[in-house]
This record gives structure tokens, C-alpha cells and sequence, in this order.
């Protein structure tokens, strides 16, 4: 079964541009959420990375902080 | 300062911004494929577009920004061969690219973001765009840095920031400090305006280095609180950025302390410029730092060639730089054509 994924992202960011355009050029599907309107997601992305900046990726339940494509490809087990 | 502290402080919104699946991203995501893509407008890698589009290859030229860079950063050149000085660097390499783009060449102002040297076309991540090329030419010159602040690193993403598209928005209403002299600094601290107050831009010197109408937008904007000649003696804080120690001739040297909560920096040093090698893909390095590269300038990894400051030559020169670029793009000409020997080319 795959990881659920959350991209916590600002709609300026292009690292997190970056981040969901290689996630959905891979078909994966992920939750997008911009915390610069959603306060209490915000408060949720700090906690889980202990990170004022985006992007945030959560993949199944590991933080991935930044638009780290091994890390990302790690933890969704592509190559 | 508790995350509960600085998050209130973040948005005035407390909607749910979630979306599915990113399709708010605005981006163009056709799919661009090159026979090479070259990273960095400066004498190397732009010569190195002369010569690969003159060939015919598809050439894509990938620049940060026509004022970056070392080349960019000069005032008066007098010896560069063949073009008479005394002309600013800016003026050299607006000459070196439309005489690429003469040739075919496709120049695109991106921030190239990340790539993978091993797949085959190789993939390319832009601000913009994912392309593909069938060979790389990287040619992002030697003006990086680490963090080398004091506060810098521990406080990396507690207030400390490299982006402020990306991060202004934690900083509503919040007093924030810019650092730096670029046209990237620049544009940074005018984004942080819509969120940030005051924004106190720092600039090492008393110029900086960007459009005369940026500039004096900055100077102008009631949000911005303008300091020169600053020097940063430590960026302050626990969990939290708490401030910034400084010095300036405004505060007759004295020491200072501005008490914002973000930090965002925007200096260049003289390491090379591979952020965008991710892990395990880093072609070899020299003890240095500098990319080895053989006599035709392709790295470690095949197909990828390093030019001009990333090979950390005893002499920086922008004609040496244009020179690697164009013995890069005979080799890749060679390759893609399959012959065994370089053709000369007139």
C-alpha cells in the first residue's frame, strides 16, 4: 500500500512548486496544503518538522523537509 | 519564542487552504526536450551555447539572472580579447548571449532547482519547468557559500531563511531583516513587504547590484527601513530567532540590535555552485570542492560537463572560462554526432 502524502506549501514557494510537479509527474496523488491560509495546518507542519519554512512533505507519517527528491524517491521507493 | 507565539502571527485566514493533488501550483508543466541544457548565462556557459547551437544542437541556456555571477559583477573589463574596453560585465555578457541566441540558442531566466545526472534524457527542475537533456553543461560558476553567520545554521528554519517566497508568509506583521547587496536580495525584500514590518534590508556595502528602478523602489517603500555598510556580528536566538547584533556607520560602529524575528540571507562566496546535485548524484570532487573534470570537461558522470569556476582554475578569467565552455560543447557535439575524434570547427 502506498504512503499517504501531504505537501505543506506556500502558493509563491518554487521549491514547493517543484515538490508537487515531481510528485504529480509520477502519479502519485498527495493532499496540498497552503499554510499561509490555513493557520492550524501551519501550526500542524511545525510541530511534525519543527520547521518555519516550506516545503514540508509528510510521507507516511516521515518528514521530509525542502524539495529533496532522494528523500522523497527513498520513501516512496522509486529509483 | 513558542511555536504557538510565532504561528499566531501567520495568516489572517483560518480557512482551509487545502487543495488536491497541487493543482494550484500555476505552473507550465509541458515537457521541453534538448539535445543540451546548459546551467548558468555566464562567459562559459554561454560560449559553450554559441558553439552547440551553432552546431545545430537544441541548445537551452538556463540563467538565475543576467546581473548574477562573477562576470556580471565587474565594472570595467579592458582585456577581454577582441572587445575593446572599457565595457561593464553586464554589457560583455549581454554581448556573449545574443550572439548565442543568434545562433538558435533558447535563453530561459530559471532557477535551476534540481537534476538527475543519471537518467537518460537527463531531467532538469527548474522554478518553471521539468525538461530533459540529452547532455548537461554545467557552468553555475563559484560565488556559493556556506552558512557562515554566526546563528546561521543552528537557526536555519526557526527564522533563518533562504527564501522568502517561500517563508514570508510566517512572518505577517512580524519585523524581519534582509541581508545582501543582489537583485535577488532585492526582489526578496519587495516580496516581504506584503507580509513583513518593518523589513530592514542590510546591505554589506553602500551600491547594490540591481536595476536602478528595483533599487529605488526599496529605498522608497515605507515598509523598508535601509541600512549600508552594515556588518553582521551574530544572528540571536534560542528556538527562535530573537534578532540580529550589527554594526554600522548609522550607529557610528557601535554594536546594535535589531530585534526581528526572520532573517533572510542573500550573500555569495567563492565555492562552487552545485545545490542542485542532490546527494548521491554529486559528480567527484576535488579536496577543494571543485568539480574534476578530464580534458574534455565531462565529470565523473557521463554526459556531464563542468566549465569555467566550478574546475576552480589558479587564474579566473573570463576568456579561460569561454574557453572550457567551447571545448565542452566540441565534446558534446562529438558525442551526440557518435564520432571518435572532436571536428574542428571554424
Amino acid at each position: 500500500m502506498k504512503p499517504a502524502v501531504t505537501v505543506y506549501s506556500t502558493p509563491t514557494c518554487p521549491y514547493c512548486n517543484a515538490a508537487k510537479r515531481y510528485l504529480k509527474e509520477r502519479g502519485v496523488p498527495f493532499r496540498d496544503v497552503d499554510v499561509s491560509r490555513d493557520q492550524r495546518a501551519a501550526m500542524e507542519m511545525i510541530r511534525k518538522s519543527g520547521q518555519m519554512g516550506v516545503p514540508v512533505l509528510d510521507i507516511g507519517g516521515r518528514i521530509v523537509v525542502g524539495f529533496d527528491r532522494n528523500k522523497i524517491n527513498a520513501l516512496l521507493g522509486f529509483h | 519564542m513558542d511555536n504557538k507565539a510565532t504561528i499566531a502571527s501567520l495568516t489572517v485566514n483560518f480557512g482551509d487552504g487545502t487543495t488536491d493533488n497541487g493543482s494550484s501550483s500555476g505552473d507550465d508543466s509541458s515537457r521541453q526536450h534538448y539535445d543540451v541544457a546548459i546551467i548558468g548565462g555566464g562567459p562559459a556557459g554561454l560560449s559553450a551555447a554559441l558553439y552547440t547551437a551553432r552546431a545545430g544542437l537544441r541548445t537551452v541556456i538556463l540563467d538565475k539572472s543576467p546581473y548574477a555571477g562573477a562576470l556580471g559583477l565587474t565594472d570595467k573589463i579592458e582585456n577581454y580579447p577582441g572587445v575593446p574596453g572599457p565595457i561593464s560585465g553586464i554589457e560583455l555578457l549581454r554581448i556573449f548571449r545574443e550572439q548565442a541566441l543568434s545562433f538558435g540558442a533558447v535563453y530561459l531566466q530559471e532557477t535551476v532547482l534540481s537534476v538527475d545526472p543519471t537518467s537518460d534524457p537527463k531531467e532538469v527542475i527548474t522554478t518553471r519547468q521539468t525538461l530533459y537533456a540529452d547532455r548537461l553543461i554545467v557552468a553555475s560558476g563559484a560565488m556559493g557559500r556556506k552558512a557562515s553567520l554566526p546563528g546561521e545554521e543552528r537557526l536555519l528554519g526557526r527564522g533563518v531563511s533562504y527564501c522568502a517566497t517561500c517563508d514570508g508568509a510566517f512572518f505577517t506583521d512580524q519585523p524581519v531583516a534582509v541581508v545582501g547587496d543582489t537583485e535577488e536580495a532585492v526582489e526578496e525584500a519587495l516580496f516581504l513587504t506584503r507580509f513583513a514590518r518593518p523589513v530592514h534590508f542590510l546591505a554589506r556595502g553602500s551600491t547594490l547590484r540591481a536595476p536602478g528602478e528595483l533599487v529605488a523602489e526599496l529605498k522608497s517603500h515605507p515598509r523598508v527601513v535601509w541600512r549600508e555598510k552594515v556588518r553582521i556580528l551574530e544572528i540571536v536566538g534560542d528556538k527562535r530567532v530573537e534578532g540580529v547584533r550589527i554594526a554600522s556607520p548609522a550607529s557610528r560602529g557601535q554594536e546594535e540590535f535589531l530585534p526581528v524575528k526572520g532573517v533572510f540571507i542573500y550573500l555569495q562566496g567563492n565555492r562552487p555552485i552545485l545545490d542542485f546535485f542532490q546527494g548521491t548524484a554529486l559528480p567527484a570532487l576535488t579536496a577543494d570542492g571543485c568539480v574534476r573534470v578530464n580534458e574534455e570537461y565531462e565529470t565523473s558522470l557521463p554526459g556531464v560537463f563542468a566549465v569555467g569556476d566550478l574546475t576552480c582554475k589558479k587564474v579566473r578569467q573570463a576568456v579561460l572560462a569561454a574557453a572550457d565552455g567551447v571545448l565542452a560543447a566540441l565534446a558534446v557535439e562529438r558525442q551526440l554526432r557518435g564520432r571518435a575524434k572532436i571536428r574542428s570547427m571554424w
